[in-house]
């Protein structure tokens, strides 16, 4: 019909219009998805790389060259802290005087803070903004453990688990003193006592970690164990005698022959294991002698 | 001024608008897509490399306790041979009028039934240190190997990985560079050497070297467009890539006879008394065991410094986990992994 003619212009008017109102807001919100999606992408290989070491600027940069560098920052904050104090000056029992140079997943954050994001046509301009954090493992104070900083604090230096003491082979290493008997004779007991300290077969560390065998067969890694396991049985076979003939006294003085009595003047197997200890003593004990001489002969015994 | 022809315009430029936007959703769809299965690939990656070495890291951490077990036993029997020393020889701490009520017969009887148990058990301990030592390198690399597969194998299931890739294991070796010595370097725990000497790197056999492994997950990822008239969109490639090494991430000073156990408020190890007795001419309560602990004080960064005034019992560990590294493999090529 005529009249219906003259109301194409308005109608396209008014439908481009809505249309490409409705495309542009489409084009800009895909926009700002867009650059969202880059966003949090970009976060998370920045913090993915600056934990392994790597510059989370140019790795962002590889797959996503839409998020400028100056948009992603990099901040290493607090591990999470303590509940059990932590320290080595072992006055206060209650404090765990373990937990030295603890290797913590500091708490790393990256952020990518993008501003004017879009068209600002159909749409007004918007900041876009990102984050992921992963964990950072460092030791958290080197020198924490002696220099008695407090561990939960994040002022004190740390470094990567490769630049401390961390970067070692499993150990274990005891340190036990106790007062041990060296002289005995017959309703005397102990004539003579003094510290030692105690060589114990327990123990990890740089003198038994390149024996060529594991387990505790001879020449492997744990054979002082079995070495010491022998001597004790030994000793228990002496207590059955001891029990057999009774304890000495004048009346019933012991054997003067070796192996008899539990005397270290003339019993080999108490002079074995006197033989693995350092009876050095002193006011001010050298850690550094542990484990002192696990292995030492058991002639005799 | 329209004319007759012009009047059906309207309908190509709501076909070509309504085309685009389609196209642009389904771009941005995609987008979203790729990011998506790049991050799972990656979380895919790094969940399998910190989970493959965990044989390792719990093999030594048992041997540790163990060790420490076996350690606590020893102590004991040395302790146990002290006492019966002074009670063999009727020494005057175990009778009237120090000890009334028993005798050193009596007080040698309860020992040596003590030193029977205590050596029992210590046996135990050597046989299982025995067989909680014979890990080997190559039982790590071999038992890395199996988890990943078992991470595959078991894929949405608990402990499983994601059903989604392959996990291709591209390397488990020995870790890399030199390894702290820690008696030395640590000495009396001082961080690094200087000035104190005999640091440097430890002789380590392969067998007590940390291990790492680098892996690399895969798939093959379908478009989130459908083919149509006639195009496919192409699939792409979803890797993700990492690497993790044994690490001892915690040392510890245990000293169980002096610290406070704060569930019980009692000493980790408290005082046994093992046979009736009072104090010899030493002043020593023989039949007991104390585990005993003394106060340490640190200088500086030169170490410690412990004046004994006291018996101690006290271990220093070293536990173990691991932990994400950079990976070391360098660059690689498609044969070096394959694709789900």
């Amino acid at each position: 019909m005529k009249w219906t003619r003259g109301a194409a212009l308005p109608e396209t008017a008014v439908t481009l219009g809505i249309t490409l109102t409705l495309l542009f807001g489409m084009f800009e919100l895909g926009l700002i998805g867009w650059t969202q999606l880059s966003s949090d992408g970009a976060a998370f290989v920045a913090a993915h790389a600056a934990v392994l070491g790597n510059d989370p600027k140019a790795a962002a940069a590889a797959p996503f060259p839409q998020v400028p560098g100056s948009a992603i920052s990099v901040a290493q904050n607090n591990a999470d802290t303590t509940i059990v104090p932590v320290d080595f000056q072992a006055s206060d029992p209650s404090n765990r005087h373990g937990g030295l140079q603890v290797v913590r997943p500091w708490h790393l954050q990256a952020t990518v803070d993008m501003t004017d994001v879009g068209l600002g046509k159909a749409l007004p301009k918007v900041g876009i903004g990102s984050g992921a954090i992963e964990g950072s493992m460092l030791v958290s104070n080197p020198g924490y453990d002696i220099d008695s900083t407090s561990y939960n604090g994040n002022g004190t230096p740390n470094t990567t688990y490769f630049g401390d003491d961390g970067n070692a082979p499993p150990y274990f290493i005891g340190f036990r003193l106790m007062r041990d008997c060296f002289a005995v004779a017959a309703d005397q007991g102990c004539t003579s006592s003094h510290v030692t300290t105690l060589g114990i077969a327990e123990y990890l560390d740089a003198d038994n970690w390149s024996q060529p065998g594991n387990g505790i067969g001879a020449g492997a890694v744990y054979s002082a164990m079995m070495l010491h396991q022998n001597v004790y049985a030994n000793i228990q076979t002496e207590l059955a005698r001891i029990a057999a003939r009774g304890i000495a006294t004048a009346a019933n003085p012991a054997p003067t022959s070796t192996g008899a009595w539990f005397d270290p003047q003339n019993d080999p197997c108490i002079q074995t294991v006197h033989g693995w200890d350092n009876t050095g003593g002193g006011a001010q004990w050298n850690w550094k002698v542990s484990p002192l001489h696990p292995t030492a002969p058991g002639a005799g015994c | 001024m329209l004319t007759s022809h012009s009047r059906g315009q309207t309908l190509p430029i709501w076909t070509m608008g309504i085309a685009l936007a389609l196209v642009m959703a389904f771009a941005a769809l995609q987008y979203g897509q790729v990011l998506r299965w790049q991050v799972r690939a990656q979380n895919a990656a790094d969940a399998a490399a910190a989970g493959a070495l965990s044989v390792q890291t719990t093999a030594w951490n048992q041997q540790i306790a163990l060790l420490y077990a076996a350690a606590v036993e020893e102590y004991r029997l040395r302790q146990l041979i002290g006492a019966m020393m002074l009670a063999a020889n009727n020494d005057a701490s175990c009778r009237a009028p120090v000890a009334p009520a028993t005798t050193c017969a009596q007080t040698f009887a309860d020992l040596r039934r003590a030193y029977a148990a205590s050596l029992q058990r210590y046996t135990t301990d050597v046989q299982l240190v025995s067989r909680a030592s014979q890990y080997t390198l190559g039982q790590a690399k071999s038992d890395a190997r199996a988890i990943v597969a078992d991470f595959q194998a078991k894929c949405g299931q608990a402990n499983g990985g994601d059903c989604a890739f392959n996990y291709n294991v591209v390397d488990v070796s020995r870790r890399a560079g030199s390894v702290n010595d820690v008696e030395m370097s640590a000495n009396v725990w001082a961080v690094n050497t200087t000035p104190l000497p005999g640091g440097g790197p430890a002789n380590v056999k392969d067998d007590y070297a940390p291990a790492q492994i680098e892996i690399v997950t895969c798939a093959k990822v379908d478009p989130i467009v459908p083919s149509f008239l006639g195009f496919t969109p192409p699939t792409f490639t979803a890797v993700g890539r990492a690497a993790a090494t044994s690490a001892m991430v915690t040392q510890e000073w245990i000293q169980p006879g002096y610290i406070v156990n704060p569930q019980t408020g009692a000493p980790f190890q408290p005082v046994e008394t093992w046979a009736q007795g009072g104090p010899a001419m030493d002043q020593k309560y023989w039949y007991s065991i104390d585990f005993g602990g003394n106060q340490a004080k640190v200088i500086g960064k030169i170490g410690y410094l412990m004046k004994f005034a006291n018996a101690e019992f006290s271990v220093a560990t070293g536990w173990w986990n691991t932990i994400p590294i950079k990976p070391y493999t360098g660059t690689l090529a498609d044969k070096d992994y394959s694709c789900k």
